[in-house]
């Protein structure tokens, strides 16, 4: 009996959480009834299979949430059996098609001439001779590599590799040698993609480069059997045995000065990139099969192998020349695995977690992991001789072939810092790790706070020069841009050092092409890095090199060039040092970076975007209004509460209080005037008073007042506190506001962006005429919330970089399914999370559209409580998506000219019903205008002015603009919504509300703002109807003098 | 509904007469009134049934000033009241300072009352197409940055006279709060007719616990706890048992109410990386 009563006792509670969620999300879920747990189900006895999920849960993965997340990712990503069989059918098609492709006529290797129009050899035209034949052969065999052949392919849009062997007869034995090789493969690829293009289920036939590198083309195509299209990669190479491996040792030189840039010399420089770029493909196969075979019934890996291939797509960084592929990361967790640090039996979240962390201790920059463990090969190249010639080294199965030759220092460092972070974010419990780390993408301009591109390609290569690298463009096979841009990374991040965190060139997605286009030039090539500064340092004025008799100072000497000086210290050193700035200006890194760029790269036009400020002035002060002039600027107050003790002294009663406080307000403004000789001006709840150039509002104020206005009396005589209006808005005012206040300011004291921030955020949001719709204190919070979870980035230190992250978060926040939650302080702990979610979702429909909680406020949110509303928020979202998409390309992409920034600051009013346009003369803030005329009404005033009134309290608090909307949303506020900029903006929206239109019966309460209208269909009948062309007239008269013109806009109203 | 208009041109619906007003001579459109004599059940001296006139629909910036200059052609006006809405009492601020009623500034009802009867009934027998004119050039209603100036200069506290309001106010509630202590000091120890005695703040024995709702939870609270302590724990085997399946059974619960959120999650199109 007792058992049956418990356990109805635990059900009670889930009932009710069912109930209400569902209530909640009715609207936004397609229908999807959640089941009701079965009360029985929950006693009966565990079976052993159940037993271990739920214990699988909790050891093997974060969180047993965590694991049905990884679940639902990996089904939304993997091919699905069907699909894979029909891909199957397709491979077997092309296969045979490939496999009998009839033999070609000879020709000669340098001609291609006889290549019909509509195909172009898929490689950058150097001009050179190269000698040899030509004769082609069909594959002898077709294999599928890469991630499918794997199953670790990731839709959608999965492609499928294809390697086709090229038999042995068809190369001639000096084919290594000078690009010969290379010629051929090329020519073999345009042979196939002639005659594949014949092909009927074969459609668009492109070429693309295999990761980026201008001297290995493959060829992409759809085949379209039965069923839905398949992306193929064909990529060739020779047979096993075709070349010597110890051939392409990386010391050795297989392209001759003298036919690279037709002079003799003496010495031959060794063609470490060429040769890795041939050994590539000669050890492709055993690569693949490597893989193949250590991922073998390995589930877990596989899919472990799955997340990391995610992991790296949202944060761009496996695309491109150089980048960290899918492939790398394949053969990295097979390296893992080999060197048991990993096992078979681990669960795929294990796989992912433990590969990142390895990853994340990892330095490929100065030892690399080597996946070969037969060392017996004489002719096999040392390892240092590999850590010395690439940037990083990661070597394969055959230990002659770095997999990583062409990634630069930096791209590497990216990938260590993002897995350093995920460990770290994985950690932390207060955080959502599993939306962070998979669903966010994390774009380069919003990671990096600083980008510039490189506009002008052709000037790299005098950069050629200057660095000497005549040797490196020879191994690059011309390719100007791949060969200096290590080495200005490296540049770069020497002559920044400790200033910044990161510095990374941007990986673009790769270019493909039609078949029958030429490649696209070098020319064509995007050039974009992105900075992430070091708060600590990037501003400090001067470079500390080594003591001046120490032997790095020649070298520092040398880098610096005429920049360094020699200085002395106040703790005694006398050290080489690099002033960065003289003057005490806030852009000193623009100063030494276009040094750097200058010096670095002659004449190099360089586009460098900054954040923009907005400023707010304080000090402009003027005397009294006159109507016939333009109104003064404006000046504001600001707000400063004083705390009374508690005090047995005061009254008890709300009124008396009122009245004692009054007392107060007036004898504190007598002794501020009389004692202080400050300008006073006493109110009954506030004195304000001008200190220096600012004026002040100084509220006394007493916590006990709070109680007092909730205070109510039962009939039985018994004391009840009773929430109200007037006593939520007290509590907020002088106990939550001062809170948080606080808390803010230590924001900002800790990251000195967070104002910036702030100030572009809420520009923006008045620029989009929502800024009376949306409480500054949810905006303030809402950035707060990036400096407190920064997410899958670090703290942003720009605030464009803010703002950008905002108009992110905004637009792509669950609010109707999630809490935001700002952990200020730190305060909250993962159960406080748990509990807050879990409260707001037992009573969604209860909470406002916007829910943000803070230690101080977890289950309430009372700054949004209000405000915004469902249409102001679905506003925000529609606008922040819009406008962030318009930015980022704006910074992201490189334009013919500088583009428009302002354009997102401009509002689109044809949404609303009436505009009510504003005269400037009356704009108090019109020097905060946009698009701001040179003619300003009311210029910042001088000093002198200013002078001869500073024992007067100019005007404040006074803006036309704002007592007319006051007034009209006090009169108008139940029929219409008003939108306004209030930096300065010139006209006013005006959004009708509906309902409040509708015809109605004559009656006392339907009375108002109406006219009445005998209806149509009977005589007798009077039907009242808006009045609208009077309220039109009526923003007119209340706004005589400001209003310049009412225009409507929607024809429908009139 | 009745819709009589007769030759005068004069429009009544429902009882009500409705009269046009412009905001100034030159002004094309504006607002209707709707005027009726005031009837209401309960007899209010302020508010006299046969000489007030009930105006529904005034437009905001119709002041008592302006309705008393364009309706004191009609006979002379006693008094007029301004509310939101219709009520049966009329709310009064009786204090210049603070306020205990706060009027919102839309459009309002009116009752203005008139020395005489027969000018509501003037009022009512006016025509439609003469609009009444609310603001004229010897009585002007200020709008706009004019209105907003001199509220501006206006905005300044008089601190004498507030003063003295605080001092008369503070005086009488002194006096109030010195007679309760007074009534309450008189009281300790005295039972009343059924013997009860009332412990009061002012006891200098044992002092009283305010009455307050979070004092009793409080109190309930400390009771909950002392029984709970009564009762033994794990102490049958039954019990342990009973604990161990109850650990599981949330385990389970937990376990259900994730696959549900993820479910919904799902549902929402929550697991498309890209």
């Amino acid at each position: 009996m007792k058992r049956r009563h418990e356990s109805n006792e635990n059900n009670g509670p889930t009932d009710e959480v069912e109930a209400l969620t569902e209530d909640a999300l009715t609207e936004d879920v397609p229908e999807k009834k959640t089941k009701k747990i079965d009360k029985g189900q929950l006693y009966k006895p565990l079976s052993s299979d159940e037993l271990h999920q739920l214990k699988d849960a909790e050891n093997l993965f974060h969180s047993n949430v965590f694991k049905l997340q990884i679940t639902e990712l990996l089904n939304e990503v993997q091919l699905k059996g069907k699909r894979i069989s029909r891909i199957h059918e397709c491979i077997k098609d092309l296969k045979s098609v490939l496999l009998h492709l009839p033999r070609g006529k000879e020709h000669d290797l340098g001609d291609c001439s006889w290549l019909p129009d509509k195909v172009k050899l898929p490689l950058i035209d150097h001009g050179r001779t190269i000698k040899g034949k030509f004769k082609f052969l069909p594959p002898i065999d077709v294999q599928e590599i890469g991630s499918f052949s794997t199953g670790t392919c990731l839709r959608p849009n999965p492609s499928v590799d294809l390697q086709l062997t090229i038999p042995k007869d068809f190369f001639q034995p000096k084919d290594y040698m000078n690009h010969r090789y290379i010629q051929k493969r090329a020519l073999y690829l345009s042979v196939i993609a002639l005659k594949l293009q014949k092909q009927e289920s074969v459609q668009n036939v492109k070429f693309s480069y295999q990761n980026g590198n201008t001297l290995k083309p493959i060829l992409a195509l759809d085949y379209k059997g039965e069923g839905k299209e398949v992306t193929f990669h064909l990529h060739v190479c020779p047979e096993e045995g075709t070349f010597k491996y110890s051939r392409f040792h990386i010391n050795k030189n297989n392209v001759r000065q003298s036919w690279f840039k037709g002079q003799e010399s003496e010495e031959e420089p060794a063609t470490p990139h060429y040769n890795t770029a041939i050994l590539q493909d000669l050890t492709m196969t055993s690569n693949n099969q490597c893989m193949k075979s250590a991922l073998q019934d390995a589930s877990s890996v596989k899919e472990g192998i799955s997340l990391l291939r995610i992991w790296l797509q949202q944060r761009e960084l496996d695309v491109g020349h150089g980048g960290f592929s899918g492939f790398t990361m394949s053969m990295y967790v097979i390296y893992l695995l080999s060197r048991r640090k990993l096992n078979k039996m681990m669960s795929n979240y294990q796989i992912m977690r433990n590969t990142l962390l390895q990853l994340a201790k990892e330095n490929w920059t100065e030892e690399g992991p080597d996946l070969c463990g037969d060392k017996s090969d004489p002719n096999q190249p040392m390892t240092d001789d590999f850590q010395q010639i690439f940037n990083c080294v990661f070597l394969d199965l055959t230990g002659y072939v770095n997999l990583c030759s062409e990634m630069t220092k930096s791209t590497f460092l990216r990938v260590k810092h993002e897995a350093e972070l995920a460990v770290k974010i994985l950690e932390d419990k207060t955080v959502d790790s599993f939306h962070v780390l998979f669903l966010m993408p994390v774009k380069f301009t919003r990671k990096f706070e600083h980008i510039f591109h490189v506009t002008c390609i052709e000037e790299l290569k005098n950069t050629v020069d200057k660095l000497n690298l005549q040797d490196r463009l020879l191994d690059y096979g011309g390719n100007y841009v791949h060969t200096v841009i290590p080495n200005v990374m490296s540049l770069l991040q020497r002559a920044l050092n400790k200033r910044i965190d990161l510095v990374q060139i941007k990986q673009y997605p790769l270019k493909q092409w039609d078949i029958n286009d030429s490649p696209p030039s070098i020319e064509d090539q995007k050039v974009t890095v992105g900075i992430s500064l070091n708060p600590e340092f990037a501003f400090s004025s001067i470079d500390k090199g080594p003591p001046a008799d120490s032997p790095e100072a020649k070298e520092f000497r040398e880098f610096w060039g005429e920049k360094s000086e020699l200085r002395r210290f106040k703790d005694s050193s006398i050290t080489e040092a690099v002033p960065w700035t003289t003057e005490k200006s806030m852009d000193r890194r623009r100063i030494i970076c276009s040094y750097v760029v200058k010096e670095v790269f002659p004449a190099l036009p360089a586009t460098f975007f900054y954040h923009a400020t907005v400023s707010s002035d304080k000090k402009d002060l003027r005397l009294l209004p006159q109507s016939d002039k333009p109104c003064p600027p404006y000046t504001a107050v600001t707000k400063v509460i004083c705390l009374l003790e508690g005090s047995g002294h005061w009254p008890d009663d709300k009124n008396a209080f009122k009245r004692i406080k009054a007392a107060l307000h007036i004898k504190f403004g007598e002794i501020l005037c009389d004692q202080h000789d400050l300008p006073v001006a006493i109110d009954i709840d506030h004195v304000d008073v001008r200190f220096e150039d600012y004026v002040f509002r100084l509220e006394l104020q007493y916590l006990r007042e709070i109680a007092f206005t909730e205070e109510s009396y039962l009939p039985d005589g018994m004391v009840k506190f009773v929430d109200n209006d007037e006593a939520l808005r007290l509590e907020q005012d002088i106990k939550l506001l001062p809170i948080l206040t606080s808390t803010l300011h230590g924001i900002q004291q800790k990251f000195n962006s967070f104002s910036g921030s702030v100030r572009l955020v809420k520009r923006w949001i008045s620029s989009q005429l929502l800024a009376d719709h949306v409480p500054d204190i949810a905006v303030e919070l809402m950035v707060a919330y990036l400096y407190t979870s920064p997410g899958p980035y670090t703290v942003p230190y720009n605030p464009l970089t803010g703002f950008l992250r905002f108009l992110h978060l905004v637009s792509t926040f669950d609010w109707k399914m999630s809490p935001l939650v700002v952990n200020l302080n730190a305060e909250l702990k993962g159960e406080d999370y748990s509990e807050i979610t879990s409260n707001f979702a037992k009573s969604r429909s209860s909470h406002p559209v916007m829910f943000i909680s803070t230690p101080q406020d977890r289950f309430q949110s009372v700054w949004t409580k209000k405000h915004p509303t469902p249409m102001i928020l679905q506003r925000l979202v529609i606008l922040a998506t819009e406008c962030l998409q318009i930015i980022e390309s704006q910074i992201g992409e490189i334009g013919p000219s500088v583009p428009d920034f302002k354009q997102i600051f401009r509002p689109a009013v044809d949404d609303f019903d009436l505009l009510i346009h504003l005269r400037g003369k009356q704009l108090a803030c019109d020097r905060m205008m946009i698009d701001r005329q040179k003619k300003l009404f009311n210029p910042p005033l001088g000093d002198s002015l200013d002078r001869k009134y500073k024992k007067n309290l100019p005007v404040y608090d006074y803006d036309p603009v704002q007592k007319y909307l006051q007034e009209i949303r006090e009169k108008y506020g139940n029929l219409a919504l008003f939108f306004y900029d209030r930096y300065g903006g010139q006209v006013i929206g005006v959004l009708f509300n509906p309902n409040a239109f509708q015809p109605k019966e004559f009656s006392v309460n339907h009375m108002f703002c109406r006219k009445p209208e005998t209806s149509q269909n009977g005589h007798t009948e009077v039907i009242m109807k808006p009045n609208i062309a009077a309220i039109r007239e009526d923003f007119a008269i209340f706004g005589e003098g400001l209003v310049a013109s009412v225009q409507m806009l929607k024809s429908n109203l009139k | 509904m009745e819709h009589k208009s007769d030759s005068k041109n004069h429009m009544v619906i429902n009882g009500f007469t409705v009269l046009q007003t412009r905001f100034t001579d030159q002004s094309k459109t504006g607002h209707y009134l709707y005027v009726k004599e005031h009837a209401a059940k309960d007899q209010d001296a302020r508010r006299p049934p046969e000489r007030t006139l009930f105006v529904v629909n005034i437009p905001p910036y119709c002041t008592k000033e302006s309705l008393r200059h364009i309706f004191s052609r009609f006979g002379k006006i006693l008094h007029i009241h301004l509310q939101d809405k219709p009520t049966k009492d009329l709310l009064v601020n009786k204090s210049q300072f603070f306020p205990d009623v706060q009027l919102q500034k839309g459009f309002k009802v009116g009752y203005i009352v008139f020395r005489k009867p027969a000018s509501v009934e003037t009022v009512k027998q006016l025509p439609f197409d003469t609009p009444l004119v609310i603001s004229t050039p010897k009585y002007p209603v200020s709008t706009g940055v004019k209105k907003w100036c001199d509220e501006y200069e206006k905005s300044r506290v008089d601190v004498k006279q507030l003063q003295v309001e605080i001092d008369t106010y503070m005086q009488s509630y002194d006096k109030i709060v010195e007679a309760d202590k007074k009534k309450a000091m008189e009281q300790e120890g005295v039972p009343d007719e059924d013997g009860w005695v009332t412990v009061t703040r002012h006891s200098k024995k044992n002092k009283a616990v305010p009455r307050t709702e979070a004092m009793e939870s409080k109190l309930t609270e400390i009771e909950r706890k002392k029984k709970q302590n009564m009762e033994l724990k794990n102490f049958y085997t039954f019990q342990s048992r009973e604990t161990k399946r109850n650990e599981i059974a949330t385990l389970r619960k937990k376990f259900e109410e994730d696959k549900q959120r993820i479910s919904l999650m799902k549902a929402a199109r929550k697991f498309k990386p890209y």
